[in-house]
């Protein structure tokens, strides 16, 4: 209550803060046809609400107002910092993505995402339907790519994930902080009032949001190729199971964004590298060094249930959204081990970073 | 090539009428109480790092407003480091650093009042240099379209090259454009590391300009070098680091007229300068622009050097005590060192 009373005399004119206590809602019954008891829950409640609202709008203004506009005419009480954070955010944002899009590095490697699934439907309509003697499994796409347009996606999907994306993920990831390190530029920044956590975030979220084009780009351009090459067909799958087109393109969507989600634990980790190192290469390497760690590792029978928190184990787990019936539990396992992964990788970072010596 | 800068800039009668520009960022208002805040004041700094280099050892450092201030030693001395805290790069070990009254931390709003350049500029390679300016300014929280962006592209005065991507800049642009954007919203208190390392001589000069004019504006400057000339040119106080530690800091007059040098001007130079090799006391004599700098024994009284020339007939019209800073620096090390 001491912060509402005081944001109500500091705010401004405006301040909804300032009228609440005259607040009478329509339809309600004059104050004499009630009893003492109701009457006062029902003014206690109002003024509830009443401060709850004044505190959102206070907070809003705290983060929204940017911070070049004198405090006496932001409305925000004068005994609360002003720190503006969503648009001096997202001001880091757009200035981060103005650097990043022009960089060949990044058009290069969302044009190499692109090319690949053009490559594999190539290589598949000039050899024709794979022929295997093993059983086929689900999400083993690549064994059934030419039986229709959709399965292409899916197979390039399942080829990427484990290795190419992996790449462009601690490409993005990697390179968020290294780079800028290298150009001289990430000192000249935080020479002024910048805050670290804020541009970590707008690294980050460049990186991550990069990343998802990639992922993007595989799944979309595999569609296009796929049917362009083999035609829109309802979609057979390794284990004989036919779906929709409509259905297919559900799962899709569904395995598109899964598979981004399995490579978080690879960006953080790529990120958390780039905050410690002023290696460009050393950090990308990290994020694929622990990439091929956990795939070998998984490739041990001896370490059993071990095997399930490896950041790569439920990779391909989306490939059991196209069995009959679909069975989520690998998926939500899989996102649920990734979790972990983000939360400390990322957070190490952040600790690392905001108290990092800039000396590079 | 290119001028270093369009000194007009600076000796345009609207940049010294016009009110200084809103402080960018959300930074304080200098209020009466904080007028008379020196503008860097240091306390006991140190700066020990992870592999137990002490890079600052308990330094101490006042910088007063309207300064040009010199911050001496020799490569590894600790200037940068020092620098670098002062922007709120590194952390200090101990000690603390206020910039206008207030402490400095990573990111500090107060930051937003100084202007810097560490190291070499950094640019962002793929970017324009118009690019890289509009790009820095609204990443830390200001307007794009500002005037302030019109000013600093004058002042780097690339012309064309503005358009270019600085990976093409040389290092004399890039550093052009560094200083530019250093003074990107007019900030009171610029602090450069080596302003002039990697320009030609007649870009040097245009710098020292520049500083100077900056200085008559008002604006404190702190600005590290261990070129001993351009200090003495440039700066109107001193501080000399050695090993991370202060040895002397003062105006320029403090820290050089204790030695045994003397600088005359006189109205006959060459005759002048034959009376004083023959007088006795005096050994040394140099012609050093328009004047003589000499060198005499310690224990000569000073009054012998006016009555010698006096009674030559030769007329003087100044006698000042003078050491080269260079040799005060000097003097300064070697006797720590030993």
């Amino acid at each position: 209550m001491t912060r509402q009373s005081g944001s109500s005399q500091n705010g401004h004119p405006d301040d909804p803060s300032r009228t609440t206590p005259k607040v009478v809602p329509r339809g309600c019954t004059p104050a004499g046809s009630m009893s003492q008891p109701v009457r006062q829950r029902k003014l206690a409640t109002l003024r509830k609400i009443a401060s709850g609202w004044s505190r959102m709008t206070t907070l809003w203004r705290i983060y929204t107002v940017p911070s070049s506009i004198p405090r006496a005419a932001s409305g925000v009480p004068a005994h609360l910092s002003r720190r503006a954070f969503l648009p001096e955010t997202a001001s880091l944002i757009r200035t981060e993505i103005e650097k990043q899009l022009p960089r060949p590095r990044t058009w290069l490697t969302l044009v190499f995402m692109a090319f690949i699934p053009f490559l594999i439907t190539v290589a598949f309509a000039l050899g024709g339907t794979a022929h295997t003697s093993q059983p086929s499994i689900a999400g083993d796409f690549l064994l059934v790519a030419t039986r229709s347009g959709l399965d292409m996606p899916l197979a390039t999907l399942d080829a990427t994930a484990p290795f190419l994306l992996v790449v462009a993920v601690s490409l993005f990831l990697g390179e968020a902080i290294t780079s800028e390190t290298g150009w001289g530029f990430l000192r000249a920044l935080l020479s002024k009032p910048v805050s670290r956590s804020r541009l970590l975030l707008s690294k980050a979220l460049t990186g991550i949001a990069l990343s998802a084009i990639a992922c993007l780009v595989v799944a979309l351009f595999g569609l296009i190729a796929g049917v362009v090459a083999f035609g829109w067909h309802p979609v057979v799958t390794p284990s004989g199971i036919t779906f929709s087109q409509g259905a297919t393109l559900l799962k899709l969507s569904v395995a598109t964004v899964y598979t981004m989600w399995s490579l978080a634990s690879i960006g953080s980790f790529s990120l958390l590298v780039s905050t410690v190192t002023d290696s460009t290469i050393g950090a990308v390497a990290s994020g694929i060094g622990l990439a091929i760690v956990s795939e070998i590792l998984d490739g041990i029978p001896a370490l059993g249930q071990l095997r399930v928190v490896l950041p790569t184990h439920y990779m391909l787990a989306w490939g059991e959204l196209f069995l009959q019936p679909a069975n989520y539990n690998p998926m939500l396992i899989g996102t649920g081990v990734q979790l972990p992964y983000v939360i400390v990788f990322c957070t190490l970072a952040w600790w690392w970073f905001t108290r990092k010596d800039i000396l590079s | 090539m290119p001028q270093i800068v369009r000194l007009e800039y600076s000796t345009d009668s609207n940049m010294e009428t016009t009110p200084e520009p809103h402080l960018p960022f959300s930074s304080p208002t200098p209020s009466a109480a904080t007028l008379h805040v020196p503008p860097v004041h240091v306390r006991g700094l140190t700066k020990k790092f992870r592999n137990g280099v002490v890079a600052v050892n308990g330094l101490d450092l006042k910088v007063e407003a309207g300064q040009v201030f010199g911050l001496l030693g020799l490569n590894g001395a600790g200037k940068t480091t020092t620098l670098r805290i002062l922007l709120g790069l590194v952390r200090p070990s101990s000690g603390t650093v206020h910039i206008f009254g207030h402490p400095v931390t990573p990111g500090s709003s107060v930051l937003g009042r100084v202007g810097s350049v560490v190291d070499t500029p950094g640019f962002v390679p793929h970017l324009t240099g118009l690019q890289n300016l509009r790009t820095y300014w609204e990443a830390v929280g200001q307007d794009r379209r500002s005037q302030a962006i019109d000013d600093a592209v004058k002042m780097a005065n690339l012309e064309g090259a503005i358009d270019r991507e600085v990976r093409s800049y040389s290092f004399g642009m890039r550093q052009r454009l560094g200083i530019a954007r250093a003074l990107l919203g007019n900030p009171p208190l610029l602090i450069l590391d080596e302003p002039t390392t990697g320009l030609d001589p007649k870009q040097v000069r245009e710098v020292r300009s520049l500083i100077r004019i900056l200085s008559q504006q008002g604006k404190t400057i702190l600005l590290s070098s261990h070129l001993l000339g351009e200090v003495e040119q440039i700066c109107s106080h001193a501080a000399v680091i050695h090993h991370g530690k202060l040895m002397a800091s003062g105006s320029l007059a403090d820290l050089t007229k204790a030695g045994t040098a003397l600088y005359l001007e006189v109205d006959n130079i060459s005759a002048a300068m034959t009376v004083l090799r023959s007088t006795v006391g005096v050994t040394d004599v140099r012609q050093e622009s328009d004047g003589i700098l000499l060198e005499v024994a310690e224990r000569m009284e000073r009054e012998t050097i006016p009555r010698v020339l006096v009674a030559a007939n030769i007329g003087i019209r100044a006698i000042l005590p003078r050491r080269r800073l260079e040799d005060a620096f000097l003097g300064m090390i070697e006797e720590q060192d030993v």
